[in-house]
């Protein structure tokens, strides 16, 4: 592959995929200011390796960048990082219309520690298999499903008072 | 509230931050990205990077990726000596070049078990697959504990699979999902879904599994596939596999002095642009890759990166190695060759190697004198200082 075709390679893929990697920033980040800078800078750096990076990888390593660049802007900025910046955006659907009187659980979810907030995130916004989420940070199964665990009872105990909400059913991938 | 309350929640919040596509902004931030490489606000963004843990290295950015690979069509024929003392060429006695099978076997391979120590599975040998109307099976990722080749299908670029060699013990079948039973080359295997894709897993070996895996079959709905095509296409990428252990995993540089506490944890053979060969090591505290059987090989695992590229000529020298012009700083150590090449020592952590010894093991390596050549090059297993 040439420079040119590589440079069109990366600049589809990321636009086919540019949607879910800028949620990911602003879930973990709850801001969409940090969140580009998080995937600006996820993106700069997958470049630069692109013809390194094994195919059908290319999405799992943006992710890991952008968590990753994420914990550097938790280090750089540890003590401001319980400002959550702009508001999380309220969703028309309808099952949106069950949370809209009570307290959200996103400022909760931004203040899981790091690991545990990139599981929460991976898991429930990505919809990754355990075994996905522990190769893209790095990591073993059985330690993402502590951390999701963790970060669970953390979510739990933080709102204690919350009214069960209707079960939508959660739709599972089907394999066959 | 109960797990299945919140996590019900959550979903629902966390689909609520989503971000619609923005074709302006994403274009934009594609731009930035590509224009970056080639310009010095990357060293800075890379910086930060590399210290938190992305695995990357500013060597590799600044230079640009495809300028590094940019290898001669035509090697030089001469000897290279990075030392200033005379250096050891490299032996072509395991010559030729690699070996491809010839005939796929049909009842398998009858004595396909590696030897798992001396030399360890990632130097020992590598597996090799038989050419795959439709599909291109490049790029081999060796470590210690599984060796993984790069197929891709043609005509969909990133959009493909892999074939994963597990050194014996290293993957539990137990770990596998059920499935339906199989054959590959007449060892016992199964189909079933791993890490929510199709994939096919054989017994290669006693107590050794290889794991095939992809796209294939992929419907436009994501997550969901066409498991019948899939088994089909994974069927015949397995059945192209050799694990008959014949064929080296070469290398076109020996080193002949590592420090103490330094040691080879992955290998890359790979091809660049014009199928040019192109091979990396990687050195490091021996535990990458391997604390978890089921871990992935990866470029960042490791704190030391030797390859030998066509010379990018993107840092002016700032020292003499081996009487050899050379570029310095705390991510690596690049010596130009006289054959236009360079040898290179990146670190994928700024500093983790000090220059002396960079320097050290520079000037103890010797390279191939064809690097194009594959039956110049040694393998791996010799490779190493002994």
């Amino acid at each position: 592959m040439n420079e040119a075709e590589a440079r069109q390679e990366f600049a589809d893929f990321v636009r086919v995929h540019w949607s879910s990697l800028m949620s990911i920033g602003v879930a973990v980040s709850g801001s969409r200011q940090e969140a580009e800078d998080l995937v600006q800078t996820a993106l700069t750096s997958t470049y630069a390796r692109w013809q390194t990076i094994r195919p059908g990888e290319a999405l799992a390593y943006l992710r890991r960048s952008i968590l990753n660049a994420h914990i550097t802007s938790w280090r750089r900025h540890r003590g401001a990082e319980l400002t959550v910046g702009e508001p999380v955006r309220q969703s028309t659907h309808d099952t949106m219309a069950t949370v809209d009187d009570r307290l959200s659980l996103m400022p909760s979810v931004q203040a899981l520690p790091r690991r545990q907030r990139a599981v929460v995130v991976l898991r429930y916004l990505c919809d990754l298999s355990d075994d996905e989420i522990a190769s893209t940070l790095g990591t073993t199964t059985s330690t993402v499903r502590s951390q999701a665990v963790r970060g669970l009872a953390t979510l739990r105990s933080t709102h204690p008072g919350r009214e069960a909400a209707p079960h939508p059913t959660v739709s599972s991938r089907r394999t066959s | 509230m109960n797990d299945c309350d919140i996590i019900t929640e959550l979903r629902s919040e966390l689909r609520a931050t989503l971000v619609p596509y923005d074709p302006a902004r994403a274009n934009e931030m594609i731009g930035r990205a590509l224009g970056a490489v080639d310009n010095a606000e990357l060293h800075d963004i890379q910086a930060a990077a590399v210290q938190t843990g992305i695995q990357s290295t500013n060597h590799e950015v600044r230079r640009n990726w495809f300028s590094r690979y940019a290898l001669p069509a035509v090697a030089a024929a001469s000897v290279i000596a990075v030392a200033a003392v005379s250096a050891v060429v490299v032996s072509s006695s395991h010559g030729g070049p690699t070996r491809r099978p010839a005939v796929a076997s049909a009842a398998g391979p009858a004595h396909a078990a590696p030897t798992p120590a001396q030399p360890p599975f990632g130097l020992a040998w590598r597996f090799s697959v038989h050419p795959v109307a439709g599909y291109d099976i490049k790029r081999l990722e060796i470590t210690n504990v599984a060796q993984s080749a790069d197929v891709t299908a043609h005509g969909q670029p990133k959009s493909s699979g892999a074939i994963t060699l597990y050194a014996p013990g290293a993957l539990n079948p137990a770990e596998q999902p059920s499935g339906t039973p199989i054959t590959v080359q007449g060892r016992t295997g199964v189909f079933g879904m791993l890490g929510g894709k199709p994939a096919l897993a054989w017994q290669y070996a006693n107590d050794a599994w290889a794991v095939v895996t992809g796209d294939w079959g992929a419907e436009p709905d994501p997550g969901h596939y066409d498991l019948a095509a899939a088994r089909a296409a994974q069927q015949i990428i397995a059945d192209a596999v050799d694990t008959s252990a014949s064929e080296p995993f070469l290398i076109d540089f020996r080193l002949g002095w590592l420090p103490a506490g330094l040691v080879y944890e992955q290998g890359v053979d790979a091809f660049g642009p014009n199928d040019t060969p192109l091979v990396m090591l990687g050195f490091g505290d021996g535990k990458s890759g391997t604390e978890q059987p089921k871990d992935k090989p990866t470029y960042g695992g490791s704190t030391l990166t030797i390859t030998r590229q066509a010379a990018s000529h993107q840092n002016p020298p700032n020292m003499t190695v081996g009487g050899r012009p050379a570029f310095y700083d705390d991510l690596g150590l690049t010596v130009n060759l006289a054959d236009g090449t360079d040898l290179y020592l990146g670190l994928t952590d700024r500093g983790a190697v000090s220059k002396d010894v960079l320097v050290k093991i520079a000037t103890n390596a010797s390279v191939a004198p064809k690097p194009a050549d594959r039956s110049t090059w040694v393998p791996a297993s010799a490779s190493m200082p002994r």
